[in-house]
């Protein structure tokens, strides 16, 4: 009161233009206490006045007097008229004008006026003075909410601060709520106190989510400050209910309850529970006894029974003994445990205050709650792997705290959270064999959030007591054998869809693109218990927290897993990989299926982690030197897993699950284990195998670089298989792999240990271990390294051969030897072209063929031919000059009979030339030994070897290549006679290439052998044209219409090597005319492009041999020059338009 | 050999070479393969990495033997030269950058000095270290003798100094020329040049050298006087001589513990002589071993002397117990002539003096690279050259009971 005359007198300036601003409106307002139907609208409007007025005030410049001066006139409204002449509104905002002088009413009030105002409002909340005059017409949620913010305003306790703007002393606000607790705790009250809180909370459940708000901070308010201690007890069952309900949106079925009233709500559950059964609360009361050392343990004998009989108790109190704290407790327990799927909640409000409270609770229920803390900390550690930062950290804070400081609930704690890591990991293959995600999700989520409190960064250093026991978990005292097989048994993968392509995708993508490497994900796995991708992504960050949490200590549980996964290719095997895998990971702090930024571990990786991943990468790596899985999983593991009969099935129910079979899986987790290992997933264990080669190199980074003499092997060997999950799985790896080591790009990583790769491979082609796919990798590293390899891959070569020889009655094995001699073939003659300027193989010995005929002596015979008839005719041009291959001809006469002798013999009969590179050693080996082949039983084959020597016809050097190609010449003509067209055409095709390169050697075969085939072909195909529907349909019946058919190959090769022969063979006269005479349809309109661009090609050639007999040729066709040359006569073929071309380009 | 395992693919192949490869060796260490071909060449192949350390022209013709001596390295030529090169030292795998199949530039070790020698015989050197890596430590250089055929006369041996250069002994064996010339007359010399040699010191410190020569006889000799030089094979007592050949003696080994000796030839007989008795009974010097396999150009003994491997002209390594010539296996995958082969040394020592003192305490932890089992998996390596101009590296078994 001192202080308030103090102030009066330096405020009286203000107060004095308040109190004309009040007055204004006061005087007016007390005229109009009378309600009338008509002058409700003014009153209403005099209070809305009256409330902007006292808004604009600031609550401390309000006095006693004014507050008095305004109360006045609004407390007269409600004893004038009866409460149901006093309609809503305006009892809302006289309720708002209690409000607004309550704010500063509180501090100076009467005792007697505060419980007035609080039995207005309470009363009003209630509903008792609309049923007191029999309407029981309730107040609106409006008016509801008006009286109870005014009842907030009343029961608010007021900070020091506060009083500070009032000039008060700081102490006076504590001073005033204790003399307002001192009030309401009288006997008399309690009803009062009690039916008010009773109201607020059932008006909790209103609608209106203000009065929702304000109702709940009431409540807390009520119980917090003024409800007696005997009498909380009384009310907790109903509190705990209520805002459990109300938490959960029960009373509003369905939907997510705002977070806002959850968070009030929660914080009433907290206040009440810590009052009703707190530890201090019961220890005061003596029914649990807090147990710190021995002399405890002395005074809990003795005073056993000291407090039973308790002070005076309160009629509506309950008394708090051991067996109503029993049933509380497990009351309390099963609300806290209802309360689970707000762990979920969509707003971080909410999950902030179940994180305070779960703290809060933690630590003041430790000992009367014992059986709820585990569920509690699986709150918060759940809500520590929360999305909101906000959420986690104060989550992880909290942990930390509780864990950290020492208090009573620290061991126990930390022995609760050991314990439930063991559960949730022992619970784990239960839950995963009944298919609930959920839960599996629940219980990943948990083991992880555990994991990341012992990685929690910590000054201290107390938390490592859960890294320990973690890593003790994992390591060989652990009693993995126990936890592992029951997981391993039950997780499950699915065989991914089987794409079986002729050439795998990521191997057309590592030669396609060697330089740009693109970031390539690895495909993912899907687990056949599982379903959705979060439960699987919380499996996966289990595993990695568990690794990372125990770090180097669980190498024992990796190793399990990995030796497990050794075994074989059982999905056991598989699963024990996948867990060894993501262990793995997540000791390195990497990640497999993170983005190209995150895979660098930054973590410091030590000695042992390193050495130790080498060493797995070494072991995994063996597995490729295992026969096909395939075939080696089928006796073993089957044949030991049908001998136990016990067959039980572990299957996923809908509906009423039966009991006993529930029961069973259990008792029966190791005979279910065998009955998984019968399936066999070959190509799940491979891709699982690359990656743990993966994670290795991710771990050791630079130092993986001494491994790769036993990985890359194995990558390679995945990324030429056929199964497109395997092969993309090998390239992401190769991919990882090389962003770890550093490498630009997988092509330079490659190309940078070739020998290795080579050395793998030319192991695997041996007699005694012959790999298939061995040759693919070779085709794949010959075309991705090029020259480099090939120089030193001379003897795998001689091992295809070698191999050739030996099965050359496999198709499949002939096929992939020769499709990598084929590779190699291709490389040199890239490095042919390469180097084409220093190998001068122009034809500088044009003219030594046999004399053209020279039509001058034509016409000098002309005027005489009459006078000394020549005999015969035809001119025998057969035994041409033997000079002219003569260079070729020693070379000939050397058979070969190994390769590296013909070589020597070679290099001294041609002293003159350069002496064979190492490539061109290679390719005479090549063309020598696969000579034997062109009799081969397979078209294929043949075809095969015939491109293979017709792409090695430019690299050679004369010398080299003719001495093989001569022996075996009446093979390569047979080959025009194959069955298979494209067999011919392939043949045509290294005719087509020996007439380009070699034409002097050429002449006679051309001529002699080559051209009579050709014809006696050409004829052939004509007649079966003729008589072929398909092609009759055509007008012309020239020339089939698709580029794609053999037989138009066939017609290219012949136009193409005849047109060669022209050009680099000499021409033969009898034939040069047949030529010309037989080609011409293909000049044909209706004949296919690029047929006609090559016949065009061929006249042109021809005619810069002999012009005069092109033009007679193709003249004579198309229109009638003379009636000899009818016969010649096909006009319906309309040659015209490539006749000009030719006749343009004759020079 | 029915017991046995299949015999093995090759565990690694080294193509570093493009002619035949003449002759191999293994660092003491197992940390080097040095391989040396027809050419010249000369390629030291790191044993982690497989890759070559260093790679150059070492002879203008082939090579008949080469040795790593402390940190030197010790080539022989046909080119009539002996090279004694510093070794290349490399770098520890912490500095070392990504290695590469084809790195542009190797180095070339330096040539510390060289002599011209007489290489006419085929028969390449015969190292005795005078001081052991044990306790050459505080020396400042090592020395060495080495033995030779002589420079004008291949029947006969001299025994040199390193790194001096000078002749201690000359023409050992000529004495007992004198009488086989008159036995014989017109024959200059009936045992024919030598094939192969090898000098040795009894646990007294008496050199003896043990000879093997052209007419498939093995000699050894002693040195009886305490003083040196000697001349004209002064003071070489000839021990024994005994021809268990018919054929000329390919090559020979003596057991590291030096108490026998093998030779082989192209015949099918592996010759096995007895070092270890001062004065054995007559005939008693040599046995002869009969094999199944004519055609022998190399032969190679395991340290503990009781693995021999001999290398056939057909390509095949064939390995037998030294004690009864059992046939233990034989490892096939050279195509032609299989020209020379080395075991990994079993107890690995330090390769130079200067590593010696800190090998103690490198233990396994310390071993960046490989663990104590691929260490101890590298030991029972054997290493093949061949007139393929390949090296094959295989890993046997360890043979024990």
């Amino acid at each position: 009161m001192a202080a308030l005359s103090r102030s009066t007198p330096n405020e009286s300036p203000t107060s004095q233009a308040d109190f004309r601003k009040l007055k204004t409106v006061c005087v007016p307002l007390l005229g109009a206490s009378r309600l009338t139907q008509a002058s409700i609208t003014s009153t209403s409007k005099l209070l809305q006045e009256l409330i902007d007025v006292l808004k604009h005030i600031p609550s401390e410049n309000l006095t006693p007097n004014l507050i008095s001066y305004v109360f006045l006139p609004a407390s007269t409204i409600l004893q004038r008229n009866p409460s149901t002449g006093i309609p809503d509104q305006v009892l809302e905002k006289i309720l708002n004008v209690f409000g607004l002088l309550a704010e500063s009413w509180w501090w100076t009030c009467d005792i007697k006026i505060w419980e007035q105002l609080f039995m207005v409002c309470g009363s009003v909340i209630g509903g008792i003075e609309a049923k007191s005059n029999g309407k029981g017409k309730a107040r609106d949620d409006e008016t509801k909410q008006a009286a109870m913010k005014c009842l907030s305003t009343l029961l608010r306790p007021r900070t020091s601060e506060e009083a500070l703007t009032r000039f008060l002393v700081p102490a006076e606000a504590e001073d005033r709520l204790l003399e307002l607790q001192e009030h309401t705790r009288n006997t008399r009250f309690i009803p009062i106190i009690g039916q008010t809180l009773d109201s607020v909370m059932s008006s909790a459940s209103s609608q209106y989510l203000a009065l929702q708000s304000a109702s709940l901070e009431v409540t807390h308010f009520l119980i917090e400050l003024y409800l007696p201690d005997q009498l909380i007890p009384s009310v907790l069952p109903g509190t705990v209910s209520t805002m459990t309900k109300l938490c959960l949106g029960m009373t509003r079925g369905g939907g997510w309850t705002n977070g806002e009233i959850v968070s009030r709500a929660f914080k009433v559950i907290q206040v009440v529970v810590v009052k009703a059964l707190g530890n201090e609360v019961c220890i005061e009361h003596g029914i649990i006894r807090r147990v710190r050392d021995l002399d405890d343990l002395i005074n809990d004998v003795n005073g056993s029974s000291q407090n039973t009989s308790s002070e005076d108790t309160n009629p509506y109190g309950t008394q708090r003994t051991e067996s109503w704290l029993r049933g509380t407790a497990t009351q309390v327990h099963i609300a806290m445990n209802s309360l689970t799927p707000l762990l979920s909640h969509p707003t971080p409000i909410a999950l902030q205050t179940l994180c305070t409270f779960s703290t809060i609770l933690i630590r003041s229920t430790s000992l009367t709650l014992p059986q709820t803390q585990p569920l509690l900390l699986s709150f918060l550690l759940s809500l520590s792997l929360s999305d909101y930062p906000s959420v986690s950290v104060l989550a992880t804070e909290s942990l930390a705290a509780l864990l950290t400081i020492p208090s009573d609930e620290q061991v126990p704690l930390q022995n609760i959270l050991m314990t439930n890591l063991g559960d949730n990991l022992s619970s784990l293959p239960r839950l995963l064999s009944t298919q609930s995600d959920a839960r599996v999700a629940h219980a990943a989520g948990l083991i992880n959030a555990t994991c990341q409190l012992a990685s929690y960064e910590d000054p201290s250093n107390k938390i490592s007591v859960i890294a320990k026991g973690i890593a003790n978990l994992l390591g060989p005292s652990g009693g993995i054998e126990k936890w592992g097989w029951s997981l391993l048994s039950v997780m499950e993968f699915v065989e991914p869809s089987v794409i079986i392509t002729q050439t795998s995708g990521a191997q057309l993508s590592l030669e396609t693109n060697p330089n740009t490497p693109l970031w390539i994900a690895f495909p993912e796995l899907v687990f056949k218990n599982i379903s959705s991708l979060e439960t699987r992504d919380s499996l996966k960050r289990m595993f990695h927290s568990l690794g990372k949490a125990a770090g180097d200590s669980c190498l024992f549980a990796v190793d399990w897993f990995i030796s497990l996964g050794c075994e074989g290719s059982s999905s056991t095997s598989v699963a024990a990989l996948w867990c060894a895998c993501r262990l793995l990971e997540g000791i390195a702090g990497i990640s497999l299926f993170t983005d190209r930024a995150a895979t660098i571990s930054t973590k410091r990786i030590n000695k042992r982690l390193e050495k130790h991943a080498r060493a797995l990468a070494k072991t995994i790596s063996e597995i490729w030197d295992r026969l096909d899985p395939s075939l080696t999983s089928v006796d073993g593991d089957t044949l030991r897993a049908q001998d136990d009969d016990t067959m039980l099935l572990v299957q996923h129910q809908k509906g009423l699950v039966p009991l006993q079979d529930t029961l069973k899986i259990t008792q029966a987790s190791t005979s279910s284990s065998k009955r998984f290992k019968r399936i066999s997933q070959p190509v799940i264990h491979r891709a699982l195998c690359l990656q743990v080669i993966a994670v290795t190199s991710g771990i050791a980074q630079n130092r993986f670089i001494s491994s790769f003499i036993y990985t890359l092997y194995p990558i390679l060997h995945s990324v030429v298989s056929t199964v497109s999950f395997l092969s993309t799985t090998a390239l992401a790896t190769l991919n990882f792999i090389t962003v770890s080591t550093s490498y630009a790009s997988p092509a330079n990583l490659l190309l940078s240990n070739f020998d290795y790769v080579l050395d793998s491979i030319s192991r695997r082609l041996t007699r005694r271990w012959l790999d298939i796919d061995a040759s693919k990798v070779l085709g794949v590293m010959v075309r991705l390294v090029g020259a480099d390899i090939v120089d030193k891959a001379g003897d795998v070569v001689e091992e295809c051969f070698d191999r050739l020889d030996e099965y050359h009655g496999y198709g499949v094995i002939v096929d992939g030897l020769i499709e990598v001699l084929a590779e190699v073939v291709k490389v040199i003659e890239m490095e042919a072209e390469v180097t084409a300027g220093n190998n001068p193989k122009s034809k500088e010995k044009r003219g030594i063929g046999p004399q053209r005929t020279s039509l001058d002596d034509f016409f000098a015979f002309l005027p005489r031919r009459f006078d000394d008839p020549i005999e015969g005719g035809t001119t025998d041009y057969g035994p041409a000059p033997r000079k002219a291959w003569g260079p070729g001809k020693p070379s000939e006469n050397h058979d070969e009979d190994d390769p590296d002798d013909n070589r020597m013999k070679v290099e001294t009969a041609h002293n003159n030339e350069l002496p064979p590179t190492p490539i061109q050693a290679l390719t005479m080996q090549i063309i020598s030994r696969s000579i034997n082949f062109l009799t081969h039983n397979s078209p294929v084959i043949r075809a095969r070897i015939l491109n293979l020597l017709a792409s090695s016809v430019p690299v050679l050097p004369e010398s080299a290549l003719l001495p093989s190609i001569h022996p075996a010449w009446p093979f390569i003509i047979n080959r025009l006679g194959d069955p298979e067209t494209f067999v011919v055409s392939a043949a045509a095709g290294l005719i087509e290439a020996l007439s380009k390169n070699v034409g002097d050697f050429m002449f006679r075969k051309v001529w002699d052998d080559v051209w009579p085939k050709f014809r006696l072909m050409l004829r052939e195909l004509e007649g079966g044209e003729k008589s072929s529907a398909l092609m009759r349909s055509n007008k012309g019946g020239i020339g089939p219409e698709s580029a794609y058919t053999h037989s138009h190959r066939l017609y290219r090769s012949l136009l193409r090597t005849m047109t060669f022969s022209l050009k680099g063979v000499h021409e033969h006269e009898p034939s040069y005319w047949e030529v010309l005479v037989s080609f011409r349809r293909f000049l044909a309109g209706h004949v296919h492009e690029e047929l006609q661009q090559c016949a065009a090609d061929l006249y042109i050639q021809a005619a810069e041999i002999n012009p005069d007999a092109v033009w007679l040729a193709l003249v004579s066709t198309s229109s009638l020059t003379n009636p000899i040359m009818s016969f010649m006569m096909k006009p319906e073929w309309q040659i015209g338009r490539n006749t000009d071309i030719v006749f343009e380009n004759m020079k | 050999m029915t017991d046995a395992p299949p015999a093995p693919t090759p565990l690694h192949l080294l193509r570093s070479h493009s002619a035949p490869i003449s002759t191999l060796a293994l660092s003491p260490d197992n940390e080097r393969i040095y391989s040396a071909d027809a050419t010249g060449l000369v390629v030291v192949t790191n044993t982690r990495t497989l890759r070559a350390l260093a790679a150059w022209n070492a002879h203008t013709d082939s090579i008949l033997g080469i040795e790593e001596w402390h940190t030197f390295v010790i080539t022989h030529g046909r080119d009539n030269k002996l090279h004694v090169w510093r070794r290349i030292e490399e770098l520890p795998a912490a500095a070392r950058i990504g290695g590469s199949a084809a790195l542009p530039s190797l180095p070339v070790p330096a040539l510390c000095y060289s002599m011209d020698v007489n290489a006419l015989n085929f028969c390449r050197f015969g190292l005795l270290p005078l001081s052991p890596p044990n306790d050459g430590e505080a020396e400042a250089a090592p020395t060495a003798l080495f033995a030779l055929p002589n420079l004008v006369d291949s029947s006969t041996a001299d025994v040199w100094t390193l790194p001096a250069r000078t002749r201690l002994h000359a023409a050992i064996g000529q004495d007992d020329k004198a009488p086989r010339a008159a036995a014989n007359p017109g024959a200059r010399n009936t045992t024919g040049i030598i094939m192969a040699l090898h000098l040795f010191q009894r646990p007294g410190g008496a050199l003896r050298l043990l000879t093997a020569y052209e007419d498939g006889s093995v000699a050894l000799r002693e040195y009886t006087r305490g003083d040196a030089p000697s001349v004209e094979g002064a003071g070489w007592a000839a021990l024994w001589a005994v021809r268990l050949h018919g054929e000329s003696v390919m090559a020979m080994r003596v057991a590291r513990a030096g108490d026998f000796a093998l030779t082989v030839s192209a015949d099918h007989i592996v010759g096995r002589y007895n070092l270890a008795d001062d004065a054995p009974a007559d005939g008693q010097h040599g046995v002869i071993m009969r094999t199944k396999h004519a055609g022998n150009g190399a032969v190679a003994l395991r340290d503990d002397g009781r693995v021999c491997a001999v290398g056939g002209w057909d390509g095949r390594a064939r390995l037998y117990s030294t004690k009864t010539l059992k046939p233990l296996g034989t490892l096939k995958y050279h195509k032609t002539a299989c020209q020379c082969l080395e075991f990994a040394r079993q107890a690995p020592g330090a390769s130079a003096p200067e590593e010696g003192s800190g090998r103690a305490e490198v233990d396994e932890d310390d071993d960046e690279e490989m663990s104590a089992a691929e260490v101890e998996e590298r030991t029972r390596w054997l290493v093949t050259g061949s007139k393929d101009s390949r090296v094959a590296i295989w890993s046997l078994l360890s043979f024990d009971k």
